[in-house]
């Protein structure tokens, strides 16, 4: 299951808890707020492997990065702190709401397509981001989500950097994948408190969630990737209905 | 005579930034190996011991037993430790960052950093 999730997000561009946490849930019949719980250490998993092995001069903007995380880190731990009274049904509901959300997201990136253009230009040093009340609240909304839902809310953060605040998209990119990591760390010790993470559901599916991403990176050139999109969509849009199904 | 100031200024920027960015990635490279070795071992350990692994299986140690580590269960204790150094690597990076800034003497940066900083902070005792 780690495996195609990172397969997946690497394919796509996505967190892999947006597919994890449903598929735990509806597969494995695994209680929400521990696949939410397995899927923070994933995401923590991915993060430190990216950073690891990320080229020099192709890496995040961390000053951006923590003025945003200032309202992203509150967002999530307000959001684990929540997922602790909010009802299993209401988890899922709220789940499938973004799991929507999300198809509605890869729908649109697949028609309109960004070009790649030079890859200096994905990493223009020359920038100043805008728009900042805009950014910092819908940060801290994708915080909460994170937090809430143990995704990682680069779906939010990546066209917020990118289209709202007006960062190349490299730099949106890779500024996101820095983020990821801070909020899962967020939103994860309190799910360890609550004894919502269990190793050996979490460990196996870390190491596949990597190292399915290594091999989604490798994959991508070979790969019709609007193809795989829309069949994604489809994925995604049986799972949001099974999801509402299993809640009501 | 502005311009030359201005390119030095930065050009040290630059440096301190690339010195951010080197540091962070042999802080994660490092951070990832130890955790990742942890876990394994503990995961490895409790296949070779159990012989079968009955999902969900127990959660993680909670972290008043870390100190009760003459207890078993090792590969419990090997996995947790594994699973913490992975979710403190992004607070040890933030840190790592609020030097730097202090260092530059940047101090909105600084700022900044420190209040990333102590939200992690906060979380970390809510889950304790």
């Amino acid at each position: 299951m780690g495996l195609a999730t990172g397969i997946f997000s690497a394919l796509l561009g996505l967190g892999g808890g947006i597919f994890l946490v449903p598929a735990l849930t509806i597969i494995f019949h695994f209680p929400i707020r521990v696949a939410i719980g397995t899927s923070l250490v994933g995401i923590l998993a991915t993060s430190a492997g990216v950073a690891a092995v990320m080229p020099r001069g192709r890496g995040p903007d961390v000053g951006l990065a923590l003025r945003l995380e200032m309202a992203t880190t509150a967002g999530a731990i307000l959001g684990s702190w929540l997922a602790g009274f909010i009802s299993t049904k209401m988890l899922s509901i709220l789940f499938s709401f973004v799991v929507f959300l999300t198809a509605a997201y890869v729908f649109y990136k697949a028609r309109h397509k960004v070009n790649p253009s030079t890859s200096e230009r994905l990493f223009l040093k020359d920038y100043r981001p805008r728009h900042w009340p805009v950014g910092l609240s819908l940060a801290s909304v994708a915080g909460m989500l994170a937090g809430m839902l143990g995704i990682s809310g680069g779906f939010i953060k990546v066209p917020l950097m990118y289209s709202v605040m007006e960062v190349p998209l490299g730099i949106a990119t890779a500024t996101s994948s820095f983020m990821v990591g801070i909020t899962a760390a967020a939103s994860v010790f309190i799910y360890y408190g609550r004894g919502d993470i269990h190793p050996i559901i979490a460990i196996p599916t870390a190491f596949g969630i990597f190292l399915g991403a290594m091999i989604g990176i490798y994959l991508l050139p070979k790969f019709r990737v609007n193809l795989i999109r829309f069949l994604l969509i489809g994925l995604l849009l049986v799972m949001g209905v099974q999801m509402l199904i299993n809640a009501v | 005579m502005e311009q030359k100031t201005n390119n030095h200024k930065q050009d040290s920027k630059d440096k301190d930034m690339g010195s951010l960015e080197v540091a962070m990635q042999f802080l994660s490279r490092v951070v990832s190996l130890v955790g990742i070795g942890c876990m394994s071992f503990g995961f490895i350990r409790l296949i070779i011991v159990r012989g079968v692994l009955i999902l969900p299986g127990d959660p993680t140690l909670p972290f008043p037993e870390f100190l009760q580590i003459t207890h078993e269960p090792i590969s419990l204790l090997s996995m947790s430790v594994g699973i913490i150094m992975l979710a403190l690597l992004p607070s040890v990076r933030v840190l790592i960052a609020f030097f730097t800034y202090l260092h530059r003497k940047d101090m909105v940066d600084v700022l900044v950093a420190f209040i990333v900083f102590l939200e992690l902070l906060f979380s970390i005792r809510s889950g304790v």
